[in-house]
């Protein structure tokens, strides 16, 4: 989603918004002992905030007088991540060399980094950052906390955040695109509205298809996107409103990645010219033996060989063609499935919503539908249309989509 | 799974140690590298026959492939040109 990627963090809008609540996080953050270490405790996530803070603070916008605040700390670790900053005023930067602090050469900034080195960031349950790092997917899986003490701060000077937490009280969030944005781009919508609505409603699924680099998750309804799993990925259009356009697996999905034997015969037996002979005379017998299973499966030059040798694979036989053909095959020959993640423990959620919050958060979509953006506003007509076949959806709220005059969202409201 | 699976009705011990013996011979003429191939075109058998055959015999017993009475004379054949096979190559048969 390349336009939506520019979205900013909380406290870039914070600051074109409210731009004295700026001073407000970095005072709040610097008494988080943002610069614990991994070493330091057993606190996950209180490190995960550290660590966003640190990053924040040596790539993200910052104002003179937040830079001001740093630099009275002395903090040797904090100066060292402000000299890093390369959007810090040439002011700041005197400042910071007449202190003996030097910028890196090699400092990159950009809009895409300037979300992710929010401060406010990593406070929240972001689930492509699990992605990445795989190791960490297990054990982080299903156990998605907010630290309480950060988001209550966080919430009480407007972020967007509030409207989801299920568990905190109501609050007075911002509402702007920039708000929007950065739910969409973190998937917040995709994780509240699709789950409930693949468990609560019969021709509700998500679905995921692609073609070599195209990939999109997406989900598959009647009305929302009739036949979307029968899509052919390369006309899917790019600036489809809702759609991810990325690898199917996250924490919440799952994902089931199989191989249909024809393929991987073909994989493996076009690694010869269709000629055993030539193939073993070029190489050593293990390639070959794999070359002869593929063969026997599915034929050589058109002969069927099992046919004519009188001979099958065995289940194990199948598995060990099929693990030669992983070894080499394209992503995009692998028949994939894509389910929500059940098992995953998901705190956002629509039904539990406290209506205060539905409120706030259809709001928030009404002002995505009426964005200049084209993408922005077609995704929030998706997850408006979302709201309106949500069974938990309060009257109050279909009667305010009616009135919308959406044509999408009309639709699937008759549908209901 | 695919293929024509038919039982086979020939003792198993039998075929297991027929698919045994290939697969001795076959160990056997690996040695050579490539080297052997060039000798087999020479003899007088289906080259692509004998190598899918010997394949074949590994895949039996590894437990891969199953045969069918089909199979057997392949691989009987199969054992007769490997002999000739490493005789040719001046080989000692194990």
């Amino acid at each position: 989603m390349p336009k939506l990627s520019k979205s900013k963090g909380f406290i870039s809008t914070l600051i074109a918004e409210k731009p004295e609540y700026e001073l407000e996080i970095y005072r709040f953050m610097l008494t988080q002992n943002p610069v614990k270490t991994p070493s330091a405790g057993n606190d996950y996530l209180g490190e995960i905030v550290a660590a966003g803070f640190s990053r924040a603070l040596a790539a993200a916008p910052i104002s003179d007088e937040a830079a001001s605040l740093i630099i009275e700390t002395q903090h040797k670790a904090l100066l060292k991540l402000l000299a890093k900053n390369p959007n810090t005023s040439d002011e700041v930067k005197v400042q910071m060399s007449l202190l003996g602090y030097k910028p890196e050469k090699n400092a990159l900034v950009t809009e895409e980094l300037s979300m992710d080195k929010d401060p406010t960031s990593l406070v929240f349950p972001f689930s492509t950052l699990w992605v990445s790092s795989r190791e960490s997917l297990g054990e982080m899986s299903g156990n998605e906390v907010v630290l309480p003490e950060v988001a209550t701060y966080l919430y009480s000077i407007g972020h967007p955040y509030s409207m989801l937490d299920t568990k905190s009280a109501v609050a007075n969030p911002i509402i702007t695109e920039d708000a929007l944005l950065w739910m969409i781009k973190r998937e917040y919508l995709h994780r509240i509205f699709w789950r409930e609505l693949t468990e609560l409603e019969d021709e509700f699924d998500i679905a995921y298809v692609y073609k070599e680099r195209i990939r999109v998750l997406f989900v598959d309804h009647p009305v929302l996107s009739l036949d979307f799993s029968y899509a052919d990925a390369e006309d899917v259009e790019s600036d489809l409103g809702g759609a991810i356009f990325d690898q199917p697996e996250r924490p919440w999905t799952t994902v089931a990645q199989s191989l249909e034997l024809d393929y991987a015969a073909d994989e493996v037996g076009g690694r010869s010219d269709g000629n055993i002979v030539d193939r073993a005379s070029e190489n050593d017998l293990s390639s070959t033996y794999e070359i002869a299973l593929a063969f026997l499966t599915y034929g050589n030059y058109g002969d069927r060989d099992y046919e004519k040798y009188g001979v099958s694979l065995s289940a194990q036989g199948l598995d060990t063609l099929l693990e030669a053909a992983e070894e080499t095959i394209q992503y995009d020959m692998h028949d994939i499935e894509v389910d929500i993640n059940f098992d995953f423990k998901e705190n956002l959620s629509w039904k539990n919503l406290r209506h205060e919050k539905q409120i706030q958060l259809f709001s928030l979509l009404k002002t995505g539908l009426m964005s200049t953006n084209e993408e922005l506003s077609g995704t929030a007509e998706h997850f408006l249309g979302c709201m309106a076949l949500h069974p938990n959806t309060p009257q109050d709220i279909l009667s305010e989509l009616g009135e919308l005059g959406n044509e999408l969202i009309q639709e699937v409201l008759d549908s209901r | 799974m695919t293929g024509i699976w038919r039982e086979v009705t020939m003792d198993k011990d039998k075929v297991s140690e027929l698919c045994s013996r290939v697969n001795a011979l076959l160990v056997q003429v690996e040695k050579f590298d490539g080297e052997y191939l060039d000798v087999l075109q020479g003899l007088d058998f289906n080259t692509e026959e004998i190598v899918t055959s010997m394949m074949i015999a590994k895949g039996y017993l590894l437990g891969d492939v199953e045969i069918s009475d089909q199979t057997i004379p392949y691989l009987e054949t199969a054992e007769q040109a490997l002999t000739q096979l490493l005789k040719e190559l001046g080989a000692e048969i194990e």
